[in-house]
């Protein structure tokens, strides 16, 4: 028998048999429809989680000088930037006020951080340009508090006795983490001066504990411990492991449980059918047709069915879990739609078998 | 030579069940009809599942062209079932969800001759044996002794040597159980098949050209 024979008899058979073809249909699309808008919003929640425990705030390490030693110098800002867990790393000294050089210091006092590195590492220009030496960027909440139009004028620092000024030559968006410098300005520090705070953004949570390792270690033999404090997104990184660890171990009781009641009920329909058809199947034996045919007759007539039932089921799920606000990827509805077909046809394989060796004279003979 | 012959065959159902034919040997002969008769119970419609290879026996071999066929592994005996063999069961055992045209060429699929080569080949069966024009029905438009017609038209489709019928007969009215014998006497001479039919009724006896009492 060839396979377009198979086929084409497969598919007639299906159409002639339209109450077993529409009960495998009806239960590989409810297979699906329940695992994709089910798990797979589960699995969405997951993506979710771990996106939001993966974004850029849960990824930073800040350590900080606690007793001003000049710990964080610009070379080691340096070095941390070069680790492989590294994202990006800044030194941000602690902010100073200062308020509107034209109003004086009458004016409402906002905070400018002094940042040792790359200021694009903690800010994205709008307009103007990058500052130099006695320059300064400012964020568009500060611009209304200084009483500015545009990012142009100049801020002076409110508490010191000699008048130093900073001429505002554009604006900024703080990129996250930074989001607190969206409150003032952002300066240059003067060359050779040490941070308060380095702050490094890894490239994922999971890796936090070996980055705080080597981030210490940069700062060699410290002669007091306790001038460095650290905050580590390390007690973040076991939380989304055991929340991805849990939601993954629901998703899959429900994978396992749909798939396997799918799979019973599949296996009974296509027992039924075979049990109502025996004698079909013994007059196809008695024309020829091989145990392998009928195999893969019996295979490939739930299969038709199955597909088209994963195909309606997949669609359904996913409007269903878009509905509700959490549409699962389309790679893992066709993955829930392949495994659902999969089981369909193990379901198939062992009534197909048992009719396949069933006695095809005594279904004959059986009135 | 004969096509089709048994050797030494003998067939038990269980073990320790009674066993039948008592090593039988017998050829059938070409072109001719041999009626398999005997008591209720003498194995007629077993023997034609044996000579048909549905059945092993549990001793002896069915020979067909001068091979031993009983041995052979299942896939093997349903490939020479499908090329050699043509089966006419007692109630037609049509595809009722299929048309007629269908059903006739059901063995050629099974032997994988191509579905126009088949469909030529069982149109002008269905004529030769006058339900041409039944062709597009379903089987359960047509009479009974329709049905056999169609039946005969199937088990002829591969153009086999042996036509192999179990009680052809039995649900049909005199007349259509003529006409239905008439075909198959006819296949017989003119295409020189062996055809066997399991049977007890006296006039299926009478209009054979031998007779196998078991």
């Amino acid at each position: 028998m060839t396979h377009l024979a198979l086929l084409r008899e497969a598919l007639a058979t299906t159409w002639a048999n339209k109450v077993p073809s529409a009960l495998v249909c009806l239960i590989v699309a409810a297979m699906c429809i329940m695992t994709i808008s089910t798990v797979g919003r589960t699995a969405a929640a997951e993506a979710q989680v771990a996106e939001r425990i993966n974004s850029a705030g849960a990824r930073e390490l800040v350590l900080s000088d606690k007793r001003g030693a000049d710990l964080i110098g610009s070379s080691l800002i340096s070095m941390a930037s070069r680790l492989s867990v590294t994202d990006r790393a800044v030194g941000i000294k602690s902010p100073v006020d200062v308020h509107n050089t034209v109003i004086g210091a009458g004016g409402d006092p906002i905070p400018a951080w002094p940042i040792v590195g790359d200021i694009e590492t903690v800010a994205v220009l709008d307009s103007g340009r990058l500052p130099g030496p006695g320059e300064a960027l400012i964020s568009g909440t500060a611009l209304k508090k200084l009483g500015l139009q545009q990012p142009i004028g100049s801020a002076s620092l409110a508490d010191s006795t000699v008048p130093i000024d900073y001429t505002i030559v554009g604006s900024f968006t703080a990129r996250e983490p930074f989001t607190d410098l969206a409150h003032g300005l952002i300066f240059g520090a003067p060359s050779g001066s040490s941070a308060t705070h380095l702050h490094i953004v890894l490239k994922d949570a999971a890796q936090a504990a070996s980055a705080q390792r080597a981030v210490i270690g940069l700062f060699g033999e410290l002669p007091d411990p306790e001038s460095i404090s650290v905050r580590s997104p390390l007690q973040l990184a076991q939380l989304h492991d055991e929340i991805v660890g849990d939601l993954g171990s629901f998703g899959r009781t429900l994978l396992y449980g749909a798939l396997g009641i799918g799979a019973l009920l599949v296996g009974i329909v296509v027992f039924a059918d075979i049990l109502v058809r025996r004698k079909d199947l013994g007059r196809r034996r008695a024309l020829g047709a091989t145990r392998a045919n009928i195999i893969l007759l019996m295979l490939l007539r739930t299969l038709i069915p199955a597909i088209i039932g994963g195909v309606l089921g997949m669609g359904v799920g996913m409007g269903l879990a878009a509905r509700a606000g959490s549409l699962p990827p389309l790679d893992f509805c066709l993955g829930i739609v392949v495994l659902a077909l999969v089981v369909a046809g193990a379901s198939a394989l062992v009534p197909a078998t048992y009719a396949a060796h069933s006695d095809p004279v005594k279904v004959l003979r059986t009135p | 030579m004969s096509a089709l012959s048994v050797q030494n065959l003998a067939f038990r159902y269980t073990p320790d069940g009674e066993e039948l034919f008592g090593g039988l040997n017998y050829e059938f002969t070409e072109g001719k009809v041999t009626a398999l008769t005997g008591a209720s119970g003498r194995g007629k419609s077993t023997l034609l599942y044996i000579l048909g290879l549905m059945l092993t026996p549990t001793r002896g071999e069915v020979v067909l062209h001068g091979l031993g066929q009983s041995a052979s592994p299942d896939a093997a005996r349903s490939r020479v079932r499908a090329a050699e063999l043509g089966f006419v069961f007692q109630d037609a055992a049509l595809d009722p969800s299929r048309s007629i045209l269908d059903s006739v060429i059901e063995p050629s699929m099974y032997a994988g001759i191509k579905r126009a080569t088949a469909i030529k080949r069982a149109a002008q069966l269905l004529e030769e044996l006058g339900v041409g024009a039944r062709a597009e029905h379903k089987p359960g438009q047509i009479s009974g002794g329709q049905a056999q017609r169609v039946a005969v038209a199937r088990a002829l489709i591969n153009n086999p040597a042996v036509v192999l019928a179990d009680e052809p007969t039995g649900n049909l009215d005199p007349a259509n159980a003529a006409g239905v014998l008439d075909v198959l006497s006819s296949i017989a001479g003119t295409g020189k098949r062996t055809v066997v039919i399991a049977t007890h009724d006296p006039y299926v006896i009478g209009r054979a050209d031998e007779v196998l009492a078991l």
